[in-house]
């Protein structure tokens, strides 16, 4: 009897869960907008969340290209199909790897420290100071970093793919040397701009929204004490990872017209 | 139900509980206009709670706090932010906003609320600093504060659009005694020379009876005592005198309730 009691009681905290985040993407997003304070508190969002990521963004999309590049190149020799290293790097990395690992990497790096971050606010009782100084915390705190989130990711997709084609280069045309104008001119034929770089950053503004609104809901609704905030951090990570799994292959489903 | 005139607050039957546990089980407070009235108590009594309800961030269980001779809990989310810019609140640990600096977080208010020129705002905020001591600190970072300068820093921001009602949450604690002594004075200052009426929230017997002109002792969920503070330092409640003269064991027992300990040790 106790077993069905637990699980009625997650049932009934998850649906509670779900519609209070729901609840509080929809007043985030509601917020009417003040833009002579909301840009300035935009760029600095974009800053700290976009700017800031852009390192480990930029290297990790070096070092992917290049060992695709590797791989690749010793898979397709097997076959003497070499000279379509460039369309299958690019393939690779503009409709998969690019969104995954971008939004991958930007969990760890952006969202967090957007949920330490909030958390903490919470538990120094600087949101609720703000309250009490009649200025809405979502509208102040939470709205500029989540539009910061949804705005950078696509941006830093964009990046990471260009980075990635380029390392991609380093290791295919100037270190292994696959014929540059076969190279590019294979991957130029074989690269569809609408289902294949358009998808891919429609992609990382799914993932973008996604993980963004997971990563403030946790740190605003983080317990105020350092486990609460631990443990936010740590769910932002893991759902947050997961559910760019999951989006991954819901959206490459529907994107190939598998549904 | 009908409230105090003379009150700017007045709390009736304040019901609440936080899970199982009952935190108010019927408190009865009326805050005069003008005074620098303290809330006492043990920790954990729910003094701050009290502070919470008022400010409207709070719903009761049952009962009402009335707030400028309105239920607060019947406000709509825009009259309360109204009700709200005429109070100010100095939290326990000053709750700066970390990555402004001193200038911008007294500033913070004048920004969100009014839309005065740049060069009023530097003057309004340079003033407040002034009162509170702290105008030459206006360029520091919040992590370049000690304890005692942060919470000034926070009083400058609270009184920065001149509340009617300043309520002050545990200002004494983990303060040395110099810092004490500033914040007695601030208090009790910007009381009489901005005319505010104050709350106070406190467990620092000393302190507070420098600077209260009236007492509310909480305890068990109601409150056990009130009256000036020598009135009631000297009434004969054991629970009070308890508390006053901070003696470990009494009517509010020095061992948490539990299970009889040679049956626990012998199990």
């Amino acid at each position: 009897m106790e077993f069905v009691f637990k699980i009625g009681r997650f049932g009934v905290t998850s649906c509670i869960r779900i519609g209070q985040s729901g609840f509080f993407l929809f007043r985030v997003i509601g917020q009417k907008p003040r833009w002579g304070q909301l840009l300035f508190l935009w760029i600095e969002q974009i800053y700290r969340v976009g700017v800031l990521s852009l390192i480990i963004i930029l290297l990790s999309a070096l070092f992917i290209g290049m060992v695709v590049a590797l791989q690749g190149y010793h898979i397709l020799e097997k076959f003497g199909a070499t000279e379509e290293l460039g369309q299958m790097l690019a393939l690779t990395v503009l409709r998969e790897l690019g969104p995954v690992i971008t939004a991958l990497l930007f969990v760890g790096r952006a969202c967090s420290s957007l949920t330490a971050e909030i958390g903490l606010m919470r538990a120094t009782q600087q949101l609720d100071c703000m309250e009490m100084m009649a200025v809405d915390p979502l509208w102040r705190v939470i709205s500029p970093r989540f539009w910061a989130g949804i705005i950078s990711l696509p941006l830093l997709t964009i990046l990471f793919n260009v980075t990635a084609i380029y390392g991609g280069v380093l290791v295919g045309v100037d270190w292994l040397g696959v014929d540059s104008g076969t190279f590019w001119s294979n991957m130029q034929s074989a690269v569809n701009f609408r289902s294949d770089v358009f998808n891919g950053v429609i992609k990382s503004l799914v993932f973008a929204v996604v993980v963004t609104w997971i990563a403030v809901y946790q740190g605003f609704y983080a317990a105020p004490n350092s486990l609460g905030i631990s443990r936010a951090t740590t769910k932002t990570v893991v759902y947050s990872s997961l559910m760019i799994l999951a989006l991954d292959f819901a959206l490459t489903a529907l994107m190939m017209g598998g549904w | 139900m009908s409230f105090d005139h003379d009150a700017i607050v007045t709390i009736r039957d304040l019901h609440f509980r936080r899970g199982e546990k009952p935190i108010f089980k019927g408190i009865h407070l009326s805050i005069r206009r003008g005074f620098v009235t303290a809330i006492m108590g043990p920790s954990g009594v729910g003094k701050s709670t009290l502070l919470r309800f008022i400010g409207g961030q709070l719903r009761s269980d049952a009962g009402q706090v009335w707030v400028k001779g309105v239920d607060i809990s019947t406000l709509s989310r825009k009259k309360l932010k109204v009700m709200r810019r005429q109070m100010g609140l100095l939290f326990q640990e000053g709750a700066l906003f970390s990555d402004l600096t001193v200038f911008e977080n007294v500033a913070f208010l004048l920004r969100e609320h009014t839309q005065l020129p740049e060069d009023m705002i530097h003057d309004l905020v340079l003033m407040k600093l002034e009162a509170v001591g702290l105008r030459g600190a206006h360029h520091l970072m919040v992590n370049e504060l000690s304890g005692g300068m942060a919470r000034r820093v926070a009083l400058a921001r609270a009184v920065m659009l001149d509340p009617e009602l300043m309520m002050y949450d545990e200002p004494f604690t983990g303060q040395d005694p110099i810092n004490r002594g500033v914040l007695i004075k601030l208090i009790r200052e910007l009381n009489d020379a901005m005319r505010l009426t104050t709350i106070l929230v406190s467990h620092d017997v000393h302190e507070v009876s420098r600077v209260a002109d009236y007492l509310y002792i909480i305890a068990d969920g109601v409150v056990i005592g009130d009256g000036k503070p020598e009135e009631v330092f000297h009434a004969p409640e054991p629970r009070l005198q308890q508390f006053i003269q901070g003696l470990p064991d009494g009517p509010v027992p020095f061992q948490y309730p539990a299970k009889n300990f040679q049956e626990e040790l012998l199990r």
